[in-house]
């Protein structure tokens, strides 16, 4: 397992070691995964990360601008998220590991988990539940 | 090994095999035996030896990487390679759910003589209490511990004394004597119902649930070669039993009612009973694990939480994706889609997207950063180059059989 | 990796339907005495399945239920077959007596389960005769006209 300062000699690829790895929160909760990087450009300085981008529409602009406008147009008028990028900018993350990445943050109270809430609210806490859950 | 690993093994070889046979394996073996008598046996043992190797990398890869592939193809590969064979692989899932649950319900109607298209809420609803309620290894351990029923097809055959000169002689590839475009159209069923592309990526997952770490290497191993060795035995069986039942009294297997006939000669009486039971209980444990494979590859490839031993409280877009996958599926049963025709062409489209579903999972095993000393040796890549090769060959080769054979 | 998806699966993919379109074209022509044939074979299946539901019925290995399933789903395709026979343009000799066998072997089917229902076993081994019989005559009529029984 390879932590953040493991890179050290390595070089750290973006699209290799980054980009589409899976985010967790502080509790390691998964949360989703990184779908989009956003550089910064800086006059005679080197381009570095800005922040990270997760959504269902980012990951339609990576295969096609046009299919972006309709999964954005789709989350406008049936979706559950209230926004569309969910920006993390790079000073969020705790620890990069070949396994995860994580973030400063609890997955709970992201645009990520808006799903899993309203499931959570609207559907779930209706039906009997089992009895199994996390392990101590 | 230590006693707790020994266990492992034990079960999880146990559970290979009760939980090998399933609808796929039921429609194909018994069509095969009862149309082409032993003629067909090659394509199950190389399918046999096939899986075995796909799967043991399958749970290599888990335990040394502590990832399941649908996870970490998205990590290494990126979306916009993953993307096709992901939608490639959920439609086999929906397809191969639909059978199965068609199985089920085939099953309970000759029990009770009421229609198939009845069952198929009622077993929807079953299948789903069964994820919703019970943990990873309970629903391993009780379906596929019960599916040791299907050895009933074993005891037949030997009960019926084939021709063993025959049995070994259908080992090896020959031509038809007969209807070319039939026997190769079943030779790809068998194949595809063997390989089935779902298996070795559900095992993954199922690795991770158990929490498997590279000192499981060992077990897994033995779970793969012994535990799907074994298992095909009953596939084997079945065509065995169609071939010596079925086929001298001139009964094709067009419709699973002349298959439903197959164990009553060796069993009087409790033949048919064994058979329903057989297919129920097959079916069923192959049903959950679909489901919840389709909810592993969907989950995993956009992030979410998952994991059958949570509170679904905590993973909820993983269940909506086990519900809806199993509520959809069912809807094909009610509507009166034919279960064996669903079936039969489900088995070919597996055959035929094997390629797409089997390459990324390849690149990924010979990635010498990922699994370091662990990584394919030249006889595993040596296998899974030739199931490569075979399944472009059969990808290609199925689409014209699919609409010629499948009529 | 994503590029060696793109540039190798299409020239395998023209190469495929190639193929595939060439299988299409042999295995396509067909008489229409081969048609019947091939429709034949899946009659004297169902016939056979029908005498081997009788024959287990009456040795008590199948429920009455099933007979009554089985017959159903027979029927269905039976019926489909005598329709199938109507319309061919096989030859006659070949047409004809097999439009009259299958007919024949769906009522054989009904009072093959009217007998079972009503537990009349005499009833339902004369059925399972009769059907035997249009099975041998169906196989017979089939190996004259070309095809291996």
């Amino acid at each position: 397992m390879k932590a953040l300062k493991d890179y050290g000699d390595d070089d750290l690829e973006l699209a290799r070691d980054i980009l589409d790895k899976q985010v967790v929160d502080r509790e390691e909760t998964k949360m989703g995964r990184v779908d989009g990087l956003v550089l910064e450009l800086r006059e005679g300085l080197p381009p570095r990360v800005d922040h990270i981008e997760m959504g269902g529409v980012v990951l339609a602009r990576r295969l096609s601008p046009r299919l972006e406008r309709w999964v954005d147009g789709w989350r406008r008028r049936f979706g559950v998220r209230k926004v569309a990028r969910y920006k993390v900018p790079w000073s969020a993350v705790l620890e990069l590991t070949s396994y995860h990445l994580k973030l400063d943050v609890a997955a709970l109270e992201t645009p990520n988990f808006d799903w899993e809430r309203w499931l959570r609210d609207h559907v779930i806490e209706h039906i009997p539940r089992p009895l199994k859950g996390k392990k101590e | 090994m230590n006693a707790k690993k020994a266990a492992t093994l034990a079960l999880g070889i146990l559970t290979s095999v009760g939980g090998f046979f399933d609808v796929g394996n039921i429609a194909t073996s018994v069509q095969a035996g009862a149309v082409f008598r032993l003629q067909l046996l090659w394509p199950l043992i190389l399918g046999t030896i096939l899986v075995i190797f796909l799967v043991e990398m399958s749970g290599r890869f888990a335990a040394v990487t502590r990832q399941a592939l649908p996870d970490a193809i998205r990590t290494h590969l990126g979306f916009a390679a993953w993307l096709g064979p992901f939608l490639i692989l959920s439609l086999v899932h929906f397809l191969v759910l639909g059978a199965e649950i068609g199985g089920i319900c085939f099953a309970l109607h000759l029990i009770t003589g009421l229609p198939v298209p009845f069952w198929a809420l009622p077993v929807a609803a079953l299948t789903w209490l069964f994820l919703w309620r019970t943990s990873f290894s309970a629903i391993e351990n009780s379906t596929s511990l019960l599916g040791l029923v299907t050895l009933a097809f074993v005891v037949a055959a030997w009960l019926h004394h084939p021709p063993t000169g025959q049995i070994l002689a259908g080992m090896l590839p020959t031509l038809p004597h007969h209807d070319p475009v039939r026997y190769w159209f079943m030779a790809v069923s068998l194949l595809g119902a063997v390989i089935s592309p779902y298996m070795f990526y559900f095992y993954s997952s199922g690795a991770v649930e158990d929490k498997w770490d590279d000192s499981y290497i060992g077990v897994n191993r033995g779970v793969a070669f012994i535990g799907m060795g074994f298992g095909s035995v009953i596939s084997l069986a079945a065509i065995v039993v169609a071939a010596v039942v079925l086929a001298p009294r001139g009964i094709q297997v067009d419709d699973y009612h002349q298959a439903a006939l197959m164990l009553t000669q060796a069993f009087p009486f409790w033949g048919f009973v064994l058979f329903a039971a057989s297919m129920a209980i097959a079916c069923l444990g192959a049903a959950v694990e679909v489901a919840l494979s389709m909810a592993y590859t969907t989950a995993q490839t956009f992030g979410w939480n998952w994991g059958e031993d949570l509170d679904p409280r905590e993973d909820t877009r993983f269940c909506l994706i086990y519900t809806g996958a199993i509520l959809g599926s069912a809807l094909l049963i009610l509507f009166g889609v034919d279960p064996l025709k669903l079936t039969l062409l489900t088995m070919a489209i597996n055959a035929a997207v094997l390629p797409f579903i089997a390459i990324p999972f390849l690149l990924l095993m010979n990635d010498r950063k990922l699994l370091d000393k662990h990584c394919n040796g030249w006889i595993s890549n040596g296998i899974t180059l030739l199931t490569v090769l075979l399944s472009i060959v059969l990808a290609v080769v199925s689409i014209p059989l699919l609409i010629k054979g499948g009529s | 990796m994503w590029n060696f998806f793109s540039q190798g699966l299409r020239p395998l993919l023209r190469t495929a339907l190639a193929v595939a379109a060439g299988l299409c074209l042999a295995c396509s022509s067909h008489s229409p005495e081969e048609k019947l044939l091939d429709t034949a074979q899946t009659a004297s299946s169902w016939i056979a399945t029908l005498r081997m539901t009788g024959e287990q019925w009456g040795a008590n290995s199948v429920p009455t239920s099933f007979v009554k399933t089985t017959v159903k789903a027979a029927r269905a395709d039976l019926e489909k077959e005598a329709e199938d026979a109507a319309e061919s343009k096989a030859p006659p000799e070949l047409r004809d007596p097999f439009h009259q066998m299958v007919t024949e072997a769906e009522s054989a089917g009904d009072r093959l389960w009217r007998a079972a229902e009503a537990n009349d076993r005499p009833g339902v081994a004369r059925e399972v005769g009769r059907l035997a019989a249009l099975q041998a005559g169906l196989d017979a009529l089939r190996k004259r006209h070309g095809e291996g029984a």
